[in-house]
Parts: structure tokens; sequence; C-alpha cells
């Protein structure tokens, strides 16, 4: 939905386009809720799926290109299927996107970059908190329990532990200022533990 | 309905080629426990981490040798204690594992591993060990589950579901057996939860009580809220109780508000950082003491006090004894109405935010500058950390002395901002590389134990630690000694209990982060320890690190259990 969409607009049959729209809601409210109980949700990210904000003043409408300002902070954001079903039925999917100079990256990251915009799995390798901060000094993704350090332009390697592996990257590219999924996460999500 | 598919994957291995005899645990032997067991985390239901054993005493102990040690298979931060009853040891590490010992030989019984859900986070992946109860063994998930084991095969009688991870929820304490049931409380004070306690039927898993630490709107202490601040106010209840069997009364502590921002929830937020007195067939509150009102300092205040009677101007009190987070030292008193009476307290670190205590009922004022508000930077002593954790301070009646595992010498800055509540995630009011932590750069130490004379309330000894924190749990003993590890580089060491003389000291394999024990099998005395550090000592690390050249980044994971007597 862009911007326009979402001006309130002037009708001459006001009740008519209410009820309209009550019934395009509850039928909304219905599809979704009926993709929840079929846990439709529950699937990993696959192309053509668009990100969108998963917190904050805009959850659920995607995340622009130009919103992302250069080194940072963050957005946090979870896929969305292209028939409007986000999939946040599973933790693991939400994703952290950030920009950073794309001079910087490096070839890896690259790959799975557009212009400069990368996103990685939000789930820290060590014990599965959300990396959701930022740190402004280094220009860093932070975890938001224990405080590893990942490097946004090297893959997220981890540049200050306690976790021991990068995050995941999910490849990107960009249409019409969204942000498209590209391919499936290249690495492992969240920690390898017995429990 | 509970899922059943997070648990029923437990792993069990049978490994003794015959089981020995298990002693039952009885209401009569928690509450006189033998001097050659270890039945509970902190020895007895008075908190003392005391045992009267003196085989290895102050005059010998130069001669302990460790005599077997074994390998937990797990990392991150080891914080549980050795239960021993009778031949059996239970100890518990992350990742939700508890492992059963022959407490003579090193022999493994059984093994038992929860498994989580997938997507299960954990701040603090760790467990404090577990609690008795006639023929089986209790341990708390970190991902929720209160699980029932048989102490003899580790097969599982039964879980009860109790915290909800997926709204930050979670357990790491030791539970605490009352008279048939089984206590715990939740931890996730940094996710906006709303603490409670709750007890479970030693033999079903059925719930008897269940215990909010904030107030409902109401209900006694719910005027100390403003709107709906109390349904996501903090109060978690993340370390194990004591427990009075005279007045059927449980002490139990709670932790930080939430957010950490006092000005976001305007009151004195009632009971976050207090301890609660509870009536131990209900739960009902039958009284409290909060330590400071309207926390903005992240001091959680969830140890228990140790019930130990003293003399204060002349006087006998009935005693309660807290080392505070915040700083101070408590003598409070069980009154006979099952409430908690202040009698006394003073700072044993550098403690800046109190500028008056009210000598009548132990309530603070506060230097408004070295309050943290949104938006508002204040630095203030000591840190978030305070000046002791979570790790057990011990009481020795012989020296009548409280041993305490202190640091000083660090202070933080915080500033709020509000934060977007979303469940299950950080809502504290403040980003993890924005909590800020300074040490005092020409201080001569950081960690140390002191020893205060519980009756006259004055320090006779304390040990410094120039070159680490201390988070080391003390154990103290009838021979006159004060075990304990806690630095980072290793070292697990045994003090004279009187002087504070180093004795003996023994470099293991990690940090010491767990409560020793000791006990007692066949006229031979023990003194166990798992080493393995983790969690907060090292977070707290690395940010040291960053602070003062030459400061070790790190130590070495892993888990060990530690096992030493006398040469023979």
């Amino acid at each position: 939905m862009s911007r326009e969409d979402r001006r309130p607009r002037r009708c001459d049959c006001l009740g008519a386009r209410r009820r309209e729209l009550m019934v395009i809601g509850a039928l909304a409210w219905a599809g979704t809720s009926v993709a929840r109980a079929l846990q439709l949700n529950e699937r990993r990210p696959q192309v053509g799926d668009i990100l969108v904000h998963s917190m904050g003043p805009r959850k659920g409408q995607p995340v622009r290109s130009d919103e992302l300002v250069l080194d940072g902070p963050p957005q946090l954001a979870f896929p969305m299927d292209p028939s409007g079903l986000i999939l946040d039925g599973l933790r693991f999917n939400e994703v952290v996107v950030v920009r950073v100079d794309p001079a910087q990256l490096d070839p890896e990251a690259r790959a799975g970059a557009a212009d400069g915009i990368v996103a990685y799995s939000a789930i820290c390798t060590h014990e599965a908190c959300t990396v959701s901060m930022w740190n402004d000094y280094e220009k860093m993704l932070v975890c938001s329990c224990h405080g590893s350090m990942f490097d946004p332009r090297a893959r997220a390697k981890v540049v200050f532990g306690p976790a021991q592996r990068r995050l995941a990257q999910l490849p990107i590219r960009l249409e019409e200022g969204k942000i498209v999924v590209a391919g499936p996460f290249q690495g492992r999500l969240g920690p390898q533990r017995a429990s | 309905m509970k899922s059943r598919r997070w648990w029923l994957a437990a792993i069990m291995t049978l490994t003794a080629g015959t089981a020995q005899a298990y002693t039952l645990v009885t209401d009569e032997r928690l509450r006189n426990p033998e001097p050659h067991n270890w039945l509970m985390t902190r020895g007895s239901y008075k908190g003392w981490s005391y045992s009267p054993l003196d085989q290895i005493n102050r005059n010998n102990v130069k001669n302990l040798v460790p005599v077997w040690a074994f390998a937990t298979g797990k990392r991150s931060g080891h914080q549980s204690p050795p239960i021993v009853n009778d031949g059996y040891m239970f100890i518990t590490q992350p990742d939700n594992q508890v492992i059963a010992l022959d407490a003579r030989t090193g022999e493994e019984l059984w093994r038992f591993q929860g498994e989580g859900p997938e997507e299960f986070s954990a701040l603090h992946n760790t467990n404090r060990g577990v609690s008795l109860y006639e023929d089986k063994v209790y341990v708390a998930m970190l991902y929720g589950d209160l699980v029932a084991l048989e102490a003899k095969t580790g097969k599982v009688a039964w879980t009860t579901r109790v915290a909800n991870w997926k709204v930050g929820e979670y357990m790491t304490m030791a539970p605490l057996t009352v008279k048939g049931k089984i206590v715990v409380g939740i931890s996730g004070g940094e996710f906006g939860v709303r603490g409670f306690i709750a007890a479970y039927d030693a033999k079903t898993g059925k719930e008897v009580w269940k215990t909010y630490t904030i107030p409902a709107p109401g209900e006694p202490g719910s005027e100390t809220w403003r709107g709906d601040d109390w349904k996501r106010g903090g109060a978690a209840a993340w370390m194990t109780g004591n427990y009075d069997p005279e007045t059927n009364t449980i002490y139990w502590g709670t932790g930080n508000a939430s957010p950490w921002f006092g000005d976001q929830r305007p009151g004195d937020n009632l009971y976050t950082a207090s301890t609660l007195a509870l009536d131990g067939d209900t739960g009902r509150i039958k009284g409290y003491f909060q330590y400071h009102w309207n926390d903005s300092w992240d001091w959680d205040e969830m140890n228990a006090p140790m019930l130990v009677d003293y003399t204060w101007n002349g006087r006998p009190v009935k005693g309660l004894f807290k080392v505070s987070r915040n700083g101070y030292l408590y003598w409070l008193e069980r009154l006979q109405n099952g409430g908690i009476g202040f009698v006394h307290a003073k700072p044993y670190v550098y403690q800046d935010v109190f500028a008056s205590i009210d000598p009548k009922t132990g309530r603070p004022t506060y230097h408004p500058d070295k309050v943290p508000g949104t938006g508002k930077k204040a630095e203030f002593c000591p840190s978030l950390w305070g000046g002791k954790d979570w790790p057990f301070e011990a009481f020795n009646p012989h020296t009548r002395m409280v041993y305490i595992p202190a640091n000083d010498n660090h202070c933080g800055f915080l500033e709020g901002k509000v934060q977007e509540y979303v469940a299950g995630k950080w809502w504290t009011g403040v980003d993890i590389p924005d909590i800020g932590f300074t040490v005092k750069k020409d201080a001569k130490s950081f960690g140390e134990i002191q020893a205060w004379n519980i009756d006259t309330g004055e320090k006779v000894w304390t040990v410094l630690y120039p070159k680490s924190m201390n988070w080391g749990s003390i154990l103290t003993t009838a021979g006159g000694l004060v075990f304990s590890g806690g630095t980072q580089d290793r070292m697990f060491r045994a003090y004279d209990a009187v002087t504070g003389d180093l004795l003996w000291q023994f470099k293991t394999s990690s940090g010491i982060i767990a409560p020793p024990a000791t006990y007692m099998i066949d006229g031979i005395q023990y003194v166990a320890v798992q080493a393995g550090w983790g969690v907060d000592p090292q977070f707290q690390q690395g940010l040291l690190s960053n602070l003062i050249p030459g400061w070790p980044k790190a130590t070495t994971e892993g888990g060990v259990l530690w096992v030493f007597a006398l040469q023979r």
C-alpha cells in the first residue's frame, strides 16, 4: 500500500462506502484468520516475498529503501507473501535490514545486497535473542540480550562475542522502492543446541 | 491443553549396573537436614549456606585434592550446586540438563535432557539446581515447564507448564519444596512480564496456588501503580526463597520494576524490589518489605533474606538478614503476624543514590540527580549489577559472621527512552549498547569477600580481588572455613572463616559461578562445585576488557564438576 492509498478519500455515498469497507475488512480479517489457522504463515521466506515492518508505527507496511538511512539504524521486518499474508508465525523469520555504503560491502555480502541494503536473520546465533539494536559508534548490529556484535558489511560476521557464528543472510533485491526476497536464507538460523 | 511435543524427547540413560537404594526426602528431613547431606541449594530452609561438617578444617585444608571430576558437556553459565542425598548427587546445567551421579565415585546414574521449542530465546541460559521430595527430583526448565523426575531412574513422572516463554517468561531458579508442594517463580524482568510465584502438588504437578508479585486493581498495593502499568510491571521472582517452618512462611524476593525507568510507571510499584512473606499453604501475602520504591536502576532484590536470629543493641531479634543489590545490608525482623519489620540498614559498598533511610520504616529518599529517567541521563553507583548480584552469602553460627561476595568500585549510567512493547522482546527502556558501565580506574580492587559480624553490625575482614569481579557464592563450614570461586582466573579457594586468610586454592577448568556444597559418605567429607563461566559475569567481563587495559577478554567456557577431599 502506497502513501497515497492511505489518504482519506472523499465519498459522496458515505454509508455505502463504509459498508463496503466493513465487508472488505471482514473478509480480510477472515482470510488472515483462516491463513493463520492453517499455519500458512509458518513457512520460510521465498523469492518474491516483500519485507514489511514487524513493529513500530508502520508495522505491517513494506520497508521502503528510502526510509533506510546510510549506516543505520536498522529496521526489523517479516516477509509478506504475494497474497499479503505476513509470515510471522515463525519467530525465526524475522530479519534485520540496514543500509551501508555499497563500497564497503565484501563480495559475499554484496551478492545478496541491493543498493547497499542488506538483510540478515534477526535471530542471534548465541541464544536466539533478537538482533534488534545498533551500535551507532561502530555501525554494527547488536543482539538485544548479550550484546554480540555483527558486521553488516561482512555478511554479519561476529566482531564481538559471545556469539560465535555469523547471522544468516537473506538475499534481497529492490522493486519500486520495496525490498523483495531474492533467495532463501544463506546460513543456519539461530543457535545450535540440544534444547 | 498443553503441548507435549517439547518434552517427550527426554533422553535417559541408566548406566549404573545396580541402582542403589534411595532415601526418601521427607518434610522432617527438610526441616532438619542431616549434616552429611546437602538437600537444598543453600543447605537448609534458613538459607545459611552452612555445613556442620568439620573433617576438612582450617588446620588440614591445605591437603585438599581433587578426587574425581565430571565434564557436563555444556557451555554457558553453570550456576547450580550439587544436591546430595545419601549417595545420590544431582547437578543441573544450561540447556535444561539434569545429571545424577554416584556422589562417592562419580559414576553417572542417569541424565535428563529437556527439549525446548526451537524458537525459544534465553537471556540467561542457566539453571540453579533441583529440589527434592520423597522419591522425586524437581527441576524448572528454561522454557517454562516444571518437571518431576524419578530420583532413581530420571524417568519423567509429570510435567506442568508454568511459564509462557512467548511473552518473555522463563525459569532459572531451583524450586523450593514446602510440605508436599513445589514452589517456583519466573524470570523475565527485561521483557515486561508480571511476576508470579506458584506452588504445585509434588505428587501430581497440579497447581495449588499462584500469587502474582504485582497486585491487580483493587488488591492491596494496587494503589502504587498507574493505570495499566501493573500488567507489565516486572517484579520477576527468579531466585529460590527461604522458609520458616515454625510460622509456615515462605520468604521470596522480587526483581526490578519494568520497564527500568521509574517515570514510565509512577508510584512505589509494589511489590517490585521487595521480599514477600507468603503463607506456605495458600500463597497469601502476609507481609512485605520493599528495599527501594519506584526502582530505576535495575536493582533486583530477588534473593530472599537469610533467616537468622541476632542481637541488636542488646535486644534478641527473630531476624532476617538481606544483602541487597542496592548496596545496603538490611537487618530485618520476622514479626508475629507474618510481616517483616525494619531494624537497621547500612551500605557495604559505595552507594551514591540514597540520601537517607527512614530509621523506623527503612524507606529511602533519593538524590534526584542519581535517578535516571526517560530522556534524563543519570550516573549512579553501584551499577545495575549491584553490590552483590544473585550469588549466595553465607552465615556461620560459630563465628557469627556473614560472608558476602561483593563487588565495589563500579558504577553505571542510563538514559531511558520509550520502547514499543512487543511480546517476548527486550523491553527495558534502554538498548543494550546504551547501558553505561564504568569503573574507578584507579581502584585497587573490584571483587571482594566481606565478613560482617551480624550482632555488632561491623565489618571484620575483607578479601580484595585486584583483577576480577566476584561472582562466587559462598559456602561456610564448622571446620572454620569459607569456600568460594567467583573470579575470572578459574580459582577455587578456601579461607579462614575467622581471619580471612587464604589457606588453599586450586585452579579449575573454568570460572566458578556455581555455589559449592559439602557432604560426607563412608566417613569422608567431600567439597563439590561446578566450574563453568558464562552469562552475566562473561558479559560484564567483556565490558571491563574495554575499560581496563590488560583485562582478560574472556574466561574459557565449559562445565566440569570438581569434587575434593583430603589427601589420604
